[in-house]
């Protein structure tokens, strides 16, 4: 028997919250890449960017310029925005012209300011759930039309699908507590064992049997029976003199 | 490897009872991986298809590591009887 085996099991799982922590890195480069690709298709477009939303907050924004990177961070300073409405009503939203239109005024007016004019933006959809928008920038009044929109929702569809499995961070946070949750109980598995090899001269195998045994017959859970274990053993080494 | 001639039975028996109860192949290792379980995940999910045996023993920790799953479970709803709602209404009607 392979006299360390939980080293390839190990990086197993290392290898997971590994993996959990890149698709942040992957969303970035994805929506960066995204903005670029809209903007280089969109010759009205001043400007296109891609936000990430989750529960009202934006996980990852990819932007080609700082004007859009701009009007972007006014949308969640002011909780307003076409992007904002966008993702929440799941529907397109035109802004013809930021100095005229009233149904965003705190944004309008600070966009304005800015020098962005106009702006359409759309949901990104990934079936019943909204995890985002994309939207196109210009400097110039009511400048997207029938085509401009069309294309934009079309792009909106294929990145939806591509970005849909990207996890939030809170679903990875959530999986490497349970990661270091896990190692803990193997740990204490471990431990176990070792007190019954020691105890009771077994092999590891026996050890391990004796453990699956012991629990089942007594109906405990694993986890509470090599915790009891080792506490008990910790306890009677304290009291008896070595 | 095998000397447990119903090794077949127990790999069906247990890839049946994780189908029936919803977990992934995923959750399942988790939890394997825990109770010190040995196997790679995606070994694992091989022998849970009959594509390769596993340790008599990994078998046995793979199993309890299933039915610990099923246990901690919520429990079916139960259906009250009527002197239970009785109790429980004239408890709650009392202290409101």
């Amino acid at each position: 028997m392979d006299p360390y085996p939980p080293s390839s099991e190990l990086g197993t799982t290392l290898g997971r919250i590994r993996g959990l922590a890149l698709t942040q890195e992957t969303a970035q480069h994805a929506v960066d890449l995204l903005a670029r690709i809209t903007q280089e298709t969109t010759p009205n477009a001043f400007g296109a960017g891609v936000s990430l939303i989750h529960q009202a907050q934006r996980v990852s924004v990819g932007a080609t310029d700082d004007l859009v990177r701009l009007a972007d961070d006014l949308q969640y300073r002011l909780g307003e925005g076409p992007c904002l409405t966008a993702w929440s009503a799941r529907g397109p939203v035109m802004v013809d012209d930021t100095s005229t239109d009233q149904r965003f005024p705190r944004w309008s007016a600070a966009a304005a300011d800015a020098g962005v004019l106009s702006c359409f933006s759309v949901p990104l959809l990934r079936g019943r759930d909204s995890i985002g928008a994309m939207k196109i920038y210009s400097t110039m009044p009511a400048t997207f039309g029938d085509a401009d929109r069309a294309r934009l929702a079309g792009i909106a569809v294929a990145a939806a699908a591509l970005l849909g499995h990207v996890q939030t961070s809170e679903t990875s946070t959530r999986i490497s507590s349970e990661l270091r949750e896990s190692l803990r109980s193997r740990d204490l598995v471990g431990i176990a064992k070792g007190i019954l090899m020691e105890r009771e001269g077994l092999s590891e195998a026996e050890a391990l049997t004796a453990l699956t045994v012991r629990a089942r017959t007594r109906g405990v859970p694993f986890r509470r029976l090599t915790a009891d274990l080792v506490s008990d053993h910790d306890a009677s080494e304290r009291t008896e003199p070595s | 490897m095998i000397s447990f001639p119903y090794a077949e039975e127990q790999r069906a028996m247990t890839n049946a009872a994780i189908a029936e109860s919803g977990f992934s192949v995923g959750e399942v290792w988790l939890r394997y991986f825990s109770l010190s379980g040995d196997v790679d995940e995606y070994e694992v999910e091989a022998y849970l298809a009959g594509l390769m045996p596993m340790p008599a023993l990994e078998c046995d920790v793979l199993a309890l590591a299933v039915n610990e799953l099923i246990d901690d479970l919520p429990p079916r709803r139960r259906a009250p009887f009527s002197d239970e709602l009785l109790q429980a209404h004239a408890a709650s009607d009392g202290a409101g």
